[in-house]
């Protein structure tokens, strides 16, 4: 099987479509997650620190029955939150591969073309 | 009219509380209580009050506001406080005022909006919600992440990386052991990821958020509907006496939250408009027709049947929440491709 690296698809695609390594224009699908990742992170703290709790210091079974929801919703938030985070960090792997493979292509093709320019030069010497 | 034997006191215990305690009936349960916490020597209205007689052919029994003392004679009995019950020698105890707005504290303070009425506790239509607080901030936000990035944005931009998209053979790939070869097989679980654990728990999560303050909501308005009741059966007995019935009060529950997965994948739901479902009936709750004494220790005793079904509610909604997010991540983790990226494609 031949390789195929398309340098200018790989270059677009990995800084216009994924994004999120500050070359692109940020509207990237890294961008896009990382901003939602991040609103998201905030949901699972504000719901254990406040936004669900209910009563004024006191404690009691009750109070403890309506809590236990925060926890168990914060927990299932991380959860997600974390699976999120490891999906941004392949995007992540995948772009940078992306560009290496270009760039790596690009190299490898210079270096072929130099040598041909050599070759050239040696069989025809003006 | 006879003179009222108590003020309506939105202070102390209930100022803090939920508006719709607050703006309900807290105040006139919270004047009832203070003045059935004393005894007033400065009638009338003297306020109902408990008598002890010296003489033991009389029946120790409740006052009502409108009995002169003077006409009780006072001399030969004591008066106490309605709501020290210790001194009825059968086991009673001694009520605070405090403990009767406890329930109450509990369900004030979750951030789950705030409804368009209060007061009036035959009246359900009036818990619909104005705002949903922090509730629809979150699940609107859960709701979004996962509808509308799945259908315009991210998600979308992603396709030509899934299993079987020309993109492959066009622009990347290889033979096995290249780059490319790896990052196809890497990129195939996205679709299969993103359907069936990212989506899913997005609406778990958007779902249980919604579950919960239609809970809290429902709480608070039967709560306060028994304080109604309460207050309701107090004015009834001081007014007719022992004829007086035992007030009775529905319990509501929200219906229709349930169906927010059949809204579909691709189509967005609004937290606000879910929790705006109307309530339907769910049985009624009868406060004891016991005098004053009777009616107010029947109050906790509902109080205490409320919150044991509320947290009882909350268990099952948790329970539902594990099983669906197990569900939803069966054998199902992001694809992952860490490490250094090698030299050559």
């Amino acid at each position: 099987m031949d390789l195929v690296v398309d340098m200018p698809e790989l270059r677009r695609f990995g800084t216009g479509v994924l994004g999120g390594d500050g070359l692109g224009d940020g509207g990237g699908v890294i961008d896009y997650l990382q901003v939602q990742h991040s609103l998201l992170r905030d949901i699972a703290v504000e719901s254990e620190q406040g936004a669900l709790k209910g009563g004024w210091g006191k404690t009691g079974q009750f109070q403890e029955g309506l809590l236990r929801f925060a926890h168990e919703f914060a927990l299932k938030m991380t959860d997600f939150v974390n699976e999120e985070g490891e999906f941004v960090e392949f995007l992540s792997g995948l772009r940078d591969r992306m560009l290496q493979s270009a760039q790596a292509y690009e190299g490898a093709e210079a270096q072929n073309v130099q040598t041909f320019d050599s070759i050239a030069k040696t069989l025809n010497p003006e | 009219m006879a003179q009222r034997w108590y003020t309506e006191d939105d202070g102390g215990p209930v100022a803090d509380l939920d508006p719709v305690f607050r703006h309900g009936y807290a105040p006139a349960l919270h004047g009832m209580l203070k003045a059935l916490s004393v005894v007033d020597q400065h009638g009338p209205p003297w306020g109902p009050r408990w008598a002890q007689y010296e003489d033991p052919i009389y029946d120790p029994t409740e006052l009502r506001s409108a009995t002169n003392d003077v006409a009780v004679s006072v001399a030969y009995c004591t008066l106490h406080p309605i709501m020290q019950g210790s001194v009825h020698g059968d086991g009673s105890r001694d009520l605070s005022v405090a403990e009767f707005f406890s329930h109450a504290e509990i369900l004030s303070g979750q951030d789950v909006g705030t409804v368009k009425g209060y007061a009036d506790r035959d009246h359900p239509e009036a818990l619909a919600i104005q705002d949903g607080g922090w509730i629809e901030r979150a699940g609107n936000a859960l709701e979004n992440t996962r509808a509308s990035g799945r259908a315009l944005t991210e998600y979308g931009l992603l396709e030509p990386l899934q299993v079987g998209n020309g993109w492959w053979a066009q622009h990347w790939s290889g033979p096995p052991g290249s780059v490319p070869h790896e990052a196809q097989a890497r990129c195939s679980t996205i679709n299969e990821w993103y359907e069936n654990f990212r989506a899913s728990s997005l609406t778990v999560l958007a779902e249980s958020l919604t579950r919960f303050g239609a809970i809290i909501h429902g709480a608070r308005f039967n709560l306060n509907s028994l304080m109604g009741a309460c207050v309701d059966q107090l004015e009834k007995f001081d007014a007719e006496g022992d004829g007086a019935v035992g007030l009775s009060t529905g319990w509501k529950t929200y219906r229709g939250i349930v169906d927010l997965v059949t809204a579909g994948p691709m189509v967005p739901f609004v937290i606000a408009d879910k929790m705006v479902e109307v309530l339907s009936d769910n049985g009624n709750k009868d406060l004891d027709p016991g005098g004053f004494y009777g009616t107010l220790y029947s109050f906790l005793q509902q109080a205490d049947e409320l919150m044991h079904r509320t947290t009882d509610e909350v268990d099952a909604l948790i329970d539902e929440m594990r099983k669906k997010f197990i569900v939803a991540d069966k054998d199902l983790g992001a694809p992952s491709w860490t490490g250094t990226a090698p030299e050559i494609a």
